[in-house]
């Protein structure tokens, strides 16, 4: 067991796309402690999403392995909690319907009834129980997804650009009511995201991949004491170190393209 | 119970499957007319009379006349249907005068109006022309009619941007932003002549001189092969035409990539 | 504004009889090619009153009710059957997709001669008609459930009943009503059709029978009947399917 939670290791994926093999992960070795929030940060296309849907078990066929608690994912469970990048909330299933999704083997219904309300409270729902998601706002969708993903209790959660959808008044928010969460729930939390800030903000450590195929380029760790201020000189060099990155890549680009 | 959201496809040889249930038909088909002489007579019959007819050009003659009457009707419904459907879709006072009226009409079954359309226009031929212009109006002068006004505004506000006059943005915007409806409407609206052709050729009490006299004939002197024979052509025939249009639409919006991927329905 | 609102639906439908009603009152339409709306509305009047009507629609009421039960259950269940067991699919797909070329009417006169020109043989044919639109529309709703939907299921562990009944029916819903509605409306097609084609009673017997006589008033008049079974039948399955699939709003949560 020891204190890793989740431990990826010489992972390769490939997709055959058009009968030729598309290399999209190569040679991921990563290790998560429990209770650590990790962000994974890249540019689009780079394989982020792929490799949660690995750990989440959606994904077979790839090389190497991915043990979670001492348990080499084969398949999903429902103690994964995750939201998707859209947020997949069934249409035809209310938005309390949809929170509750997880509990379908929950056979008190009393007990299923306080779960979903305190779930629809944390993430700011209440009042929209009956609502159908078409009727949601983009953000409120995202929330409820995020409602969805913790109602399970889930010993990881995985979250793919949970708060891209939010405004940047509500996107700072919710960053506040994750950081609460997570630290409240001591949940294990992977978070891609395209927000370098966001990223910074919540993680302890920040990976970066580049692209083509899907690499970790580097891993920064975010010591800084919680609750984060922005505005801190340490909290914008971390910020600046990352933005350089992805600078010089853009860059190095840039070259090869001419 | 297997699952369709894991396996969703069989490999390729299993659609071989495809022929079982029909050949454990024939096969059923063959021994029940093999021991006592049935009406519907063993399978060859049926080929047999399918054969003969085919041989001696009677098919052909009579697909001919079926044909020239699809044709026919099918070209005149759908010039009035495209018309009524751009006018009701395209002009705001066309709409509130023709769709209740439009909407009122198209419930009554088609078929009902055959007694009535065979008692003016004669019993063989115009009949049957005049019966497929109008069943095929509709689904044409419906889809266009609904196609026009599902066009996004947006389309419409870069007309008036340029200011396009009414004809010029019914030619430039309007029809092409309906042609995937327009392309539904006239599929359906084939699909609806073929079927109904049968209908209104068999519902004369004199031979039709169509296909449909087949069937006709086949029920009035208890030839079953005849009217099975009736039946193949009939489906085979549908069948083509069906692939047909869908062919003529393919060429026509051969620079239309977005509508060919969208499909009829 | 408001007025012309009202008024303009009218006109047309207004116009239209002015015209005919006229046409027949100096003359120029003959009483036996085109009897006056007044005398098809008397002609109508006088069918319902008499009782005629009514009782040859309740026989084609009861005709249409047995068939479309029938064919619509039968096409439900074989389309659940065939688009989640794919060895059934590979048996019978091709063979449904092969007999549904042959247009409807020309099951009648074979139908006919196995089944008689009585009861049996109308509600054989509506089955049959109203069995294609069921099971093609439950195949293919249940075919295109959107596989990102079916993967939250997985990732929740559902069973493949649990599977089914939240996200394989509910998404494949919209179709299986679509469906329905394609089954009941022509279920009504095709029983006016069947009976004007051969039948003793019904309200498509009774326009068969007039034509016969020469009676256009009457064949008129039946017409006018069938239509409004039409749109009471269109109404009913329109609201009805609102109120089923309220969930489908216009937007989508925001989602791209
Ligand atoms: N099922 C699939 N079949 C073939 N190729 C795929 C499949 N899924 C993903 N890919 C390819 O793998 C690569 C990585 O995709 P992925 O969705 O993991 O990217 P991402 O990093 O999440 O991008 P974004 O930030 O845009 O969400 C892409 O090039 C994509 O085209
Ligand atoms: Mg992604």
């Amino acid at each position: 067991m020891g204190i890793y939670s989740l431990e990826i290791s010489n992972l390769n994926k490939k997709f055959s796309v058009g009968g030729r093999d598309l290399p999209v992960l190569e040679d991921i070795n990563l290790k998560i402690q429990t209770g650590e929030f990790v962000s994974i940060v890249g540019s689009s296309g780079c394989g982020k999403t792929t490799l949660l849907r690995i750990i989440l078990g959606l994904e077979t066929g790839y090389e190497g392995e991915a043990v979670l608690n001492g348990k080499k994912i084969t398949g999903p469970s429902a103690k994964r909690g995750v939201v998707f990048q859209e947020h997949r909330l069934l249409p035809w299933l209310t938005v309390e319907e949809n929170v509750a999704f997880g509990l379908i083997n929950m056979k008190n219904r009393d007990e299923k009834k306080e779960l979903t309300d305190k779930y629809m409270k944390l993430v700011g729902l209440k009042g929209f129980e009956k609502v159908f998601p078409s009727q949601l706002s983009g953000g409120m969708a995202q929330r409820a997804a995020i409602a969805r993903a913790l109602i399970n209790n889930p010993e990881i959660l995985l979250l793919d650009e949970p708060l891209g959808a939010l405004d940047a008044l509500t996107r700072m928010y919710m960053q506040k009511e994750l950081e609460h969460i997570w630290e409240k729930e001591k949940l294990t939390t992977i978070m891609v995201t395209h927000d370098i800030e966001e990223a910074v903000y919540l993680s302890d450590r920040i990976i970066l991949m580049s692209s083509r195929p899907g690499k970790i380029k580097k891993i920064i760790n975010v010591p800084l004491s919680r609750p984060r201020d922005r505005d801190e000189i340490y909290f914008m060099r971390i910020k600046d170190d990352l933005l350089s990155e992805f600078h010089l890549q853009a860059e190095k680009h840039f070259f090869y393209s001419i | 119970m297997a699952v369709v959201f894991k396996n969703r496809s069989l490999p390729k040889h299993y659609q071989a499957l495809g022929f079982v249930f029909p050949a454990v038909l024939l096969i059923a088909w063959q021994f029940f007319s093999y021991n006592k002489k049935t009406l519907l007579g063993p399978p060859g019959d049926s080929i047999l009379a399918l054969w003969n007819i085919i041989r001696d050009g009677t098919a052909l003659k009579l697909l001919a006349t079926s044909m020239e009457r699809v044709i026919k009707g099918f070209l005149i419904g759908t010039a009035i249907g495209l018309s009524i459907g751009v006018l009701m879709g395209s002009s705001k006072t066309g709409e509130k005068m023709m769709s209740a009226s439009f909407h009122g009409l198209r419930q009554v079954p088609m078929v009902a109006w055959v007694p009535l359309i065979m008692m003016w226009f004669g019993k063989a031929g115009m009949a049957q022309v005049v019966f497929i212009s109008w069943s095929a109006f509709y689904p044409v002068a419906l889809n266009t009619y609904d196609g026009i006004r599902g066009i996004p505004g947006k389309y419409l506000e870069v007309g008036r941007v340029y200011e396009y006059t009414r004809w010029q943005t019914v030619k430039k915007i309007i029809i092409p932003a309906a042609l995937p409806s327009i392309k539904t409407g006239t599929i359906l609206s084939l699909n609806m002549a073929w079927t109904l052709l049968v209908a209104a050729e068999i519902m004369t009490s004199e031979p039709s001189g169509g296909l449909g006299d087949l069937l006709s004939e086949g029920r009035e002197t208890f030839n079953i092969p005849m009217l099975i024979s009736g039946m193949l052509i009939m489906g085979c025939v549908g069948y083509m035409l069906n692939q047909a249009a869908e062919a003529v639409w393919g060429f026509v919006l051969k620079n239309r990539p977005d509508i060919i991927k969208q499909g009829g329905a | 504004m408001k007025l012309k609102n009202i008024f303009l639906p009218w006109l047309l439908p207004v116009f239209l009889l002015a015209v005919w009603q006229a046409g027949s009152a100096t003359g120029i339409f003959p009483e036996t090619i085109l009897p006056s709306p007044v005398v098809i509305a008397q002609t109508l009047w006088e069918a319902i009153a008499g009782g005629e009507v009514i009782s040859n629609l309740a026989i084609t009421l009861r005709r249409t009710i047995i068939g479309l039960s029938i064919g619509v259950s039968a096409g439900f269940l074989l389309g659940i059957l065939t688009a989640t067991m794919p060895l059934l699919d590979a048996l019978l797909s091709p063979s449904i997709i092969a007999f549904r070329q042959v247009p409807m009417f020309a099951w009648i006169p074979m139908i006919i001669l196995v089944f008689g020109i009585e009861e049996g043989s109308k509600i054989v044919f509506i089955s049959i008609g109203t069995f294609y639109p069921m099971v093609i529309n439950t195949y293919d709703g249940i075919k295109t459930v959107p596989k990102k939907y079916l993967e939250v299921a997985r990732v929740y562990e559902y069973t493949p009943i649990q599977t089914f009944q939240k996200v394989i029916f509910p998404s494949a819903f919209p179709s299986i009503i679509t469906g329905l509605r394609f089954s009941i409306g022509m279920s009504w097609m095709l029983v006016v059709g069947a009976e004007i084609l051969g039948a003793a009673t019904g309200i498509g017997f009774l326009m068969a029978w007039s034509r016969q006589m020469f009676q256009l008033d009457r064949v008129f008049a039946y017409v006018i009947v069938v239509g409004a079974i039409g749109i009471i039948i269109n109404s009913l399955v329109t609201g009805v399917e609102k109120k089923l699939l309220a969930w489908r709003g216009s937007g989508d949560g925001g989602s791209i």
